[in-house]
């Protein structure tokens, strides 16, 4: 399975794909619950058609299908083994986000961000997101997330609070990435915003960038990597891009933009729903 | 016009002139509301970053963010000052 996301019509393959699942789970009832989730998301990834044929115009953004399927059958799953947490790990075992407290994380939409934040709480870390609205609750639950997490709501407020955050030895996770609708090209224009690189660079804190990616076993992996900030804040957002596309999580071409011209400040319009 | 407005204006200032915009005149102080300048968060912070390090002073966000007048954001420095 390797198709990009577009929303529509995802829950409808869902559905089938829970007739498949209901037959493989009264089978394999009796497994340990990690090992039967394992088990589960194998045969999820073994049904491409569950995912495929996806219309690729006019959507918005272009992670993989995959992360939106990951989490709806978490959910589903869930609700049958109460106990389970999905699994969260860092790519780079040797890496110790722990050592540094009050850190600046920036990431791309993925629908993965609360694993994000799973995986900087299990190090530690009080952990505030700037978000453009609530999450659901649900979501948190499906992650176990404690201690709660910290939404801040994107507005031209948000830097401040933010920063307020970061002094209180929290770390902060921001989505740098946002769409605008181009009108004469009739389709969205994926870009980063400069504010987020001004901001990591401004609070003078070790910045990380990170992606998550769902791998075979049903775990989410995230790769971090340091950024190095004795630069400009466009050639940090350069350093952003390079880790992006080396990990080939877009095939959009990324410019760098301003949200707040590009959006005029509102947070629900046609654009990506995060990005200070 | 104390050390404090005049501090905001001229960090005001800096601001709107950076995003091609006409500065204020020290008479705005007393009318202009702070959304009403078009600053994004970037500028925000920028605003009182700066304000920080002129006046020497740290500010908490509970009293800044009911600022809703560069009047109003005066006398909330002047009060803690």
């Amino acid at each position: 399975m390797s198709g990009k996301s577009d929303i529509p019509g995802i829950q409808e393959r869902l559905q089938e794909g829970y007739l498949i699942l209901d037959a493989f789970l009264a089978e394999n009832g009796n497994l340990p619950t990690l090992e039967l989730f394992r088990q589960c998301w194998k045969l999820i990834l073994r049904n491409e058609e569950l995912f495929g044929g996806m219309p690729a115009q006019g959507r918005r953004f272009n992670f993989d299908l995959r992360n939106i399927a990951y989490i709806r059958f978490s959910l589903f799953f869930k609700r049958l083994r109460a106990e389970f947490v999905p699994t969260v790990k860092l790519a780079d075992k040797s890496l110790d986000i722990n050592a540094r407290l009050g850190s600046v994380f920036l990431t791309m939409h993925s629908e993965l961000e609360l694993a994000i934040v799973k995986l900087l709480q299990s190090n530690l870390h009080g952990v505030a997101m700037i978000s453009a609205g609530q999450r659901q609750p649900r979501q948190i639950d499906l992650f176990g997330l404690s201690p709660a997490l910290g939404i801040i709501k994107r507005n031209n407020d948000c830097l401040l609070l933010a920063r307020e955050a970061l002094a209180k030895s929290n770390s902060l996770l921001i989505d740098v990435d946002y769409t605008v609708f181009d009108e004469e090209r009739q389709r969205y224009e994926h870009k980063i915003g400069i504010s987020a690189f001004l901001f990591a660079k401004k609070m003078s804190r070790p910045l990380y960038f990170v992606m998550p990616e769902i791998n075979e076993d049903g775990e989410t992996v995230c790769s971090v990597e340091l950024a190095q900030t004795d630069t400009s804040a466009n050639e940090i957002a350069e350093q952003f891009k390079l880790f992006a596309r080396s990990r080939a999580l877009t095939g959009d071409e990324l410019s760098v933009g301003d949200w707040f011209l590009d959006t005029k400040g509102k947070s629900n319009a046609k654009v990506a729903r995060q990005g200070p | 016009m104390d050390k404090i407005a005049q501090a905001v204006l001229v960090v005001v200032n800096g601001i709107l002139v950076k995003n091609g915009k006409a500065a204020l005149s020290p008479a705005d102080l007393a009318s202009r509301n702070i959304d009403g300048l078009g600053f994004d968060s970037m500028d925000k912070l920028e605003l009182v970053m700066e304000l920080e390090d002129q006046l020497d002073m740290l500010f908490d966000n509970a009293g800044l963010l009911k600022c809703r007048t560069l009047q109003e954001l005066v006398q909330f420095i002047g009060k803690i000052k």
